[in-house]
């Protein structure tokens, strides 16, 4: 460790010019980490944040999004969109190569997509015409995606998709070299070949991941020599790593937050932002005792999300009363949800004949096994006990709390959900639609014909403020009947090593997971 | 005397058949018919309905659970551990990297316990009663209820953060650095039972009449507690050895945990949340192997320290 | 030194330790069962001014501090060990006589008894625990702690098992056996009048170890999340909520630790005194 830090001190000695912009010789090491191995690093194949997060380095995308969120041109260098909202047209970058050298064309992007299309995560394809009868096996290619010329693609879509670029700008949608993943087959996985400023150099299982920069990345060399994410599954072991001096970066374990802020050694290093997830409370509202609005709003109003955010999560997250994460484009500052009333959930409580609890029988609340999840759980406990509901809590792993979750056969659950794409509808359509019951995504089992239309209307509309007034309508609407209840949003907490320069503090990225382009990073 | 060891010895692998068999059909049965499906735990937050039954058919997950196990052994015996769901690369390869880091781990805590515990029982033996007893059987009790990750963690905070002689976590390079905590913690816990149980039965053996007999002829007491107690105190401390490397390796997952080791523990842990069944039946099987194995030179050593048993066999 | 010399030293070293056993076990004996009356705050009531009490080191109004969501340690402490002495205790009683059983068929009657308990053990324990406990929840639906009580005693009979064995095989050698086997003495009597006195001392030791081996690997599977649900409370469930703050709250993980440590301890040494009254072979 001790010989890496003195390269840079070597390197600016020797180097000729200025290691600031892209495009000189790459310096550096940064040392992240991993919570667990990324189970591959091919992204048809991925559905982890971890994967995500190396794939993202090893891959390029038509579209990237800043750190704003705004779509820009990635591995596309301009694209039109038809005046009907279904046809967009991209232009590709000249010369980009692959790590293997080839130039990368219009062709690999169809056999990505048609690649992906038929991997693990199909729904980003989906709104492409032709994309469902390909995935199910019936068709022999997505006829929605079509090579126009060497550089251009052109892609329709059966309906308009407001966000669809930023479904393009997704890791799933990462441009692969089709001769490299046909003679791979699933060895792709664990020798990924990409566009991105970083290869693969070497993956020791459960140990570590390196990457190495390619000098010749389209945007130039990245200003990081290598990348190395080790490893460390318990967060107290990270952060004493990161003490020790051999991490550059890790995220604050829970509990240590007030501390770490406080600490003169470290608090200069504390980096927090609000990231694009919510951490609620959801009700299967098929069966009693919360097919009854009255006792849902009743739990709402005995809750207090406070005691979680200041309390259990020291302030170090986002307070919130709305689903949707205040970093979201569409989010409602003026969005209002039942808050702490006791007085009241008492009375409705009453009206829904359990008067002070009586005859109402202890609910059970699932929730996935962890530390954090634990004890929020028993606060919840022990704030319903208050106004007379008995909370009788069910902790599974993770597996098997999804399997409940995904079947119905939960009553009052924890649900978290972190965006996929930053737009209401990856929130909204996807939990509350009633096609999507069930696995994929509305696990309340919620069917609200009104909320239906009001969904499949925002679907087609244009990008734009009318669009999000709907969803902002629907997101009112479905906290006003209780079918969700915020407890709060999520924040990246982490921890950045002062020479580290040029980490976006991107709403996508959660410490330690970061993924924000690296190859901006440089080590000073 | 070889020629007395071998046919115990050959009955004894013959035995790893049956173990094997029943500790596949147990762990088989309970992970398939548990509760979560490696189909949808395979795919994220949002798992397409009909995605899920495609998995479930292209990994035979909808056949009934005696058909995927026949399924499971008959490719067992060519030599086909299978193909791990999660990172569908073949099981044996996987466990084919973890295993020297699990191994060595072991290795280098039964050495730590073995040493430790018998060089703090035969010394806390020597003078029974004395304060060098007390903390030495108080630290003993100490190691055996210390929980593994407490431990970890106190060992980390002072010879990793605050110190710094230490690596915090990893592996390394492989260089024995790395190993040194890990070892210690994993460990630790039987350093106490075997010094336990080594004291103990060392006192025994001292009160023998023989015992005095030998004393009373005027050999010299280290001759005596070398030669004679020592020999017959090794019976249930062997069998406390034989008993730890099972528990080793079961204890191992934690201590990979707190140490970022990466070994099989950890993997087998991981693979269960997963419901990773390839790997799972892979990892069970290879350390019921090494546990067998293990307990064959556990009784292939009380052969050789007492005769008296040979003659049962 | 003399066997005299020997003999009384360890007189007074056995009244000694018995009475720092006793007296240990008994405090936690006490403590658990007067926990209700004694503690002084309710253990799972979680205060509405959550941030200004949570984590506060030890003080005069809470002499052990308070946890992460701010409920007294001390009280806790007291309930958690109701739970956990029970579990340790009552998985050991039904594990230990499981294992006694089985070592004696095994060790007495060798043969095709022997390999066949032997076979079985086998298989116990190259089991890990860790999927015997994630597939009892999976079967019945819900974790808790008589699921953890059922792996252990699934788990737990094998150490005294093969101890037994062990102790019977060189046991049922000896002189004094063959001299009664000779006589005629049934294989009930020898086995219980002549061989299980004899093996009662490694027996205790490893009972003793076992109760707080099982409290232990309650704390373990509790990490796992597999253990006591609140609001049930268990030294296991406290440490693995203390973990999370080990180095900026250690009071949380230290004190449950202590009990823990404390209450193993002291089986232990009553234990080692109990073996010494039990065993003939340290009588004088």
């Amino acid at each position: 460790m001790k010989g890496l830090r003195l390269l840079p001190l070597l390197c600016l000695l020797l180097a000729a010019g200025p290691a600031d912009a892209q495009g000189g010789k790459p310096v550096g090491t940064l040392r992240g980490v991993f919570i667990s191995d990324p189970p591959t690093l091919d992204p048809a194949q991925a559905t982890d944040t971890t994967s995500s997060a190396v794939v993202r380095q090893l891959f390029d995308t038509l579209v990237e999004l800043d750190e704003q969120l705004q779509p820009g041109p990635g591995l596309a260098e301009r694209w039109t969109v038809s005046s009907d909202q279904r046809v967009y047209t991209f232009v590709l970058r000249a010369g980009v190569k692959f790590h293997n050298g080839r130039v990368m064309g219009a062709a690999d992007v169809k056999f990505s997509f048609e690649r992906a299309a038929r991997g693990k995560r199909p729904w980003v394809f989906e709104k492409i015409v032709g994309a469902p009868a390909f995935i199910k096996g019936g068709a022999g290619e997505i006829p929605g995606v079509r090579v126009v010329d060497e550089r251009t693609v052109e892609l329709t879509l059966a309906k308009p998709f407001a966000p669809f670029l930023h479904l393009m700008a997704y890791d799933a949608a990462s441009i692969v070299p089709r001769e490299a993943a046909q003679r791979l087959g699933p060895g792709f996985a664990s020798h990924p070949v990409g566009t991105g400023a970083f290869r693969l150099k070497e993956w020791r299982r459960d140990d570590r991941v390196v990457l190495e920069a390619f000098a010749e990345h389209f945007r130039g060399a990245p200003h990081l020599e290598r990348v190395v994410f080790r490893i460390i599954p318990a967060e107290i072991t990270r952060f004493n790593d990161y003490k020790a001096g051999n991490l550059d970066v890790t995220d604050i374990p829970t509990g240590h937050c007030r501390a770490v802020k406080a600490d003169p050694a470290l608090r200069a290093q504390v980096a927090i932002w609000p990231t694009l997830g919510t951490h609620a409370v959801r009700f299967n509202v098929e069966k009693p005792p919360f097919n009854d609005r009255r006792m849902r709003l009743a739990v709402a109003h005995a809750i207090d999300p406070s005691a979680i955010v200041q309390g259990l999560l020291e302030g170090c997250v986002i307070a919130g009363r709305g689903i949707l994460p205040p970093t979201l484009p569409g989010y409602h500052t003026g969005v209002t949800a039942p808050g702490l009333d006791r007085a009241r959930a008492r009375q409705l409580l009453a009206e829904a004949g359990f008067p002070g609890g009586r005859g109402l029988s202890p609910i059970t609340y699932h929730f996935n096994t962890s530390d954090l999840n634990q004890r929020i759980a028993e606060l919840l406990q022990a704030q319903l006990r208050e106004v007379g509901i008995t909370l009788e809590l069910r902790r599974l792993d993770w597996a098997a709390h999804l399997k409940v979750v995904d079947e119905g056969a939960v009553t009052m659950f924890r649900q978290a959900w972190i965006a996929d794409y930053p737009d209401p509808e990856n929130f909204l359509t996807v939990l509350f639609h009633s096609r999507n019951i069930g696995a994929a995504g509305n696990t309340s089992r919620y069917r609200s014909p009104e909320l239906d239309r009001l969904f499949d209307q925002a679907d087609v509309m244009p990008p734009g403020p009318a669009r999000f007034k709907v969803y902002q309508d629907a997101e009112q609407r479905l906290l006003d009947d209780g079918a969700w209840i915020t407890l709060y949003h999520y924040a990246s907490r982490a921890l950045i090593r002062p020479a580290v320069k040029g980490l976006e503090r991107s709403p996508l990225s959660t410490a330690p997971e970061f993924l924000a382009p690296l190859r901006k990073v440089r080590i000073e | 005397m070889l020629a007395d060891l071998l046919e115990p010895a050959a009955k004894r692998v013959l035995a790893l058949l049956p173990v094997l068999l029943g500790v596949s059909l147990l762990v088989f049965a309970l992970t398939a018919v548990g509760l979560g499906d490696p189909a949808r735990a395979m795919l994220g937050q949002r798992a397409d309905p009909e995605l899920v039954q495609q998995i479930r058919r292209d990994y035979a997950l909808d056949r009934p659970v005696h058909v995927r196990y026949a399924t499971w052994m008959s490719r067992l015996v060519r030599g086909d551990l299978g193909t791990s769901y999660h990172q569908q690369r073949p099981v044996a390869e996987i466990i084919a990297e973890r295993l020297p880091a699990t191994a060595r781990l072991a290795l280098a805590a039964t050495v730590v316990a073995v040493v430790g515990g018998l060089a703090a029982g035969v010394a806390a033996a020597l003078r029974p009663g004395r304060l060098l007893d007390q903390v030495l059987m108080s630290a003993a009790v100490l190691g055996i209820s210390t929980p593994v990750f407490w431990l970890g963690m106190m060992l980390s905070l002072l010879f990793a953060v605050w110190l710094g002689w230490l690596p915090v976590s990893g592996y390394g390079d492989g260089d024995w650095a790395n190993l040194v905590l890990p070892a210690l913690t994993l460990g630790a816990i039987h350093t106490g039972t075997i010094a336990r149980m080594a004291r103990s039965n060392l006192l025994e053996v001292i009160r023998q009449e023989y015992i005095q007999t030998a004393r009373a002829k005027g050999l010299a007491e280290w001759l005596v507690i070398s030669k004679h107690a020592l020999r017959n105190a090794l019976i249930p401390v062997v069998t406390v050895i034989g008993i730890g490397i099972a528990d080793l390796l079961v204890g191992a997952p934690l201590t990979e945990t707190v140490f970022a080791w990466p070994g099989l523990g950890r993997m087998l842990v991981a693979a269960v949340g997963q419901r990773d069944l390839p790997v799972v039946m892979g990892a069970v099987l290879v350390f019921a192997v090494i546990y067998v194995l293990a307990n064959l030179l556990v009784d292939l050593a009380y052969l050789l320290i007492d005769p008296r048993i040979r003659r049962d066999r | 030194m003399t066997a005299e010399a020997l003999g009384r030293s360890s007189g007074e070293r056995r009244g000694r330790r018995l009475t720092i056993g006793a007296a240990l076990v008994a405090l936690f004996a006490a403590s658990a069962v007067l926990a209700p009356w004694v503690a002084p705050y309710d253990p799972t009531a979680v205060p509405a001014a959550l941030s200004d009490t949570m984590l506060r080191p030890p003080g005069p109004a809470h002499p052990f501090g308070t946890d992460a969501l701010a409920r007294d340690l001390f009280s806790r402490v007291l309930h958690g060990g109701r739970v956990s002495l029970a579990l340790g205790l009552g998985v050991e009683v039904v594990a230990a006589t499981l294992g006694v059983a089985v070592g004696l068929l095994a060790g007495y009657h060798g043969g095709w008894r022997d390999s066949l308990l032997m076979r079985a053990t086998d298989v116990v324990m190259a089991f890990p625990s860790l999927i015997l406990a994630i597939g009892l929840i999976a079967v019945f639906e819900r974790p808790g702690l008589d699921k953890v009580a059922l792996v252990l005693v699934a788990l737990g009979w094998t150490t005294i098992a093969r101890v037994v064995r062990g102790e019977i095989l060189s046991l049922k050698e000896r002189d004094y056996v063959q001299a009664a086997r000779a006589l005629g003495v049934g294989h009930g009597t020898i086995l219980i009048r002549h061989l299980l006195p004899n093996a009662v001392g490694p027996i205790i030791v490893a009972a003793t170890i076992g109760v707080g081996s099982n409290m232990i690997a309650e704390a373990g599977l509790s990490f796992l999340g597999l253990g006591a649900q609140a609001p049930t409370i268990s030294w296991g469930s406290m440490l693995a909520e203390g973990q999370t703050f080990l180095t900026s709250a250690p009071w949380v993980a230290f004190f449950p630790g202590a009990a823990l440590l404390l209450a193993v301890l002291g089986m232990n040494v009553l234990g080692d005194a109990l073996r010494d009254f039990l065993d003939p072979r340290w009588r004088d």
